[in-house]
């Protein structure tokens, strides 16, 4: 299932940061995890991955430094930053609160019916 | 890993170029942006072949993937526009240090001395503007994140030489080269401080290049 292009922004930030919590990562990487975690139900258009991450950077949130990969290519890494955890948790906190909502609604319309 | 299986007529790196020449023509997208694109690419290639795939399917497939470029830059332009107080920055440190060579040129004992007030009138602009771009200089130095944008000078020669461009402009505003020099132990005792100062604040204020590797 494709997500629509408004939820594929909006939640792009807090997977992002969730999967550098993780351990540093690289655009690839990154990609492949959100899809293999997803069990491939969340598909991105990858190239849109790279703006998110620059503007993550920009805001101060991840860093980015360029090594050099296990395969002799050059690669730029990204890693988490304080300010980064902290508003990864605020995001988690944000989207329990609409998942609870969501819950909460669909129990009461069960009981309903 | 599987070998990369090489397709008949396919040129993988003739077709990654001119891949990479239509990124390029994208004004959005920067060299390091079209770099960090490429090496998705050729994971992705690389990724698809050890399945099984063809190099060429596994191009095409990633590209696509990828997505279309002027899509791409669209997306791009909208985090774009930091790059501005960068270059203007770099900018003064490298006037900077072109006033610093000009300068200290003063030491070689061939100067042509018709330049010499000529130079000491453009050494006499007013010290806060040296202020500024050492500080400027200095912030490059010890934070490339400092704006966002700045983060494109992480080298560490581009760390040594803002750290030298500044420590000659110290020297300079501290002291002065008198009008006649003749002894190279004086060229030298006059120009190692500098250097020394740059090592000294280097090892003090190391970049942050050790950080955690992954893989």
């Amino acid at each position: 299932m494709k997500l629509s292009k408004d939820l594929v922004a909006a939640s792009a930030r807090p997977l992002v940061l969730a999967i550098l919590a993780r351990g540093d990562g690289y655009g690839y990487a990154i990609i492949r995890d959100i899809r293999a975690l997803s069990g491939g139900q969340l598909e991105w258009t990858e190239g849109m991955l790279y703006p998110v991450l620059h503007r993550l950077e920009q805001e101060g949130l991840i860093a980015s430094q360029w090594d050099v990969a296990e395969n002799g290519r050059k690669r730029k890494y990204y890693r988490l930053k304080k300010d980064g955890s902290r508003a990864l948790a605020h995001d988690q906190e944000q989207w329990g609160i609409v998942q609870a909502v969501l819950q909460r609604l669909r129990e009461t319309s069960a009981c309903a019916s | 890993m599987r070998e990369l299986t090489p397709s008949h007529g396919f040129d993988l790196e003739y077709t990654i170029a001119s891949w990479r020449a239509q990124l390029s023509c994208q004004q959005n997208l920067g060299d390091q942006d079209v770099r960090e694109l490429e090496g998705h690419l050729r994971d992705g290639i690389e990724r698809l072949c050890s399945v099984g795939l063809t190099m060429e399917e596994a191009f095409w497939v990633t590209a696509k993937r990828l997505g279309d470029p002027t899509a791409l830059s669209l997306e791009f332009a909208k985090v774009g526009g930091r790059e501005t107080p960068m270059k203007a920055i770099r900018a003064g440190i490298g006037v900077l240090a072109v006033l610093q060579i000009v300068y200290w040129a003063k030491l070689i004992p061939w100067y042509p001395w018709e330049f010499y007030h000529a130079v000491d009138n453009l050494m006499a602009l007013p010290n806060y503007l040296f202020v500024a771009a050492g500080f400027a200089g200095f912030a490059i130095a010890v934070r490339p994140n400092i704006f966002g944008g700045l983060r494109k000078i992480t080298k560490w020669f581009n760390f040594s030489g803002v750290l030298l461009v500044l420590a000659f402009t110290l020297a300079q505003r501290i002291g002065s080269v008198p009008d006649r020099v003749s002894s190279p132990l004086f060229v030298l005792s006059i120009t190692a401080p500098p250097f020394l100062l740059a090592v000294l604040l280097a090892a003090t204020k190391p970049m942050d290049d050790n950080r955690r590797k992954v893989s």
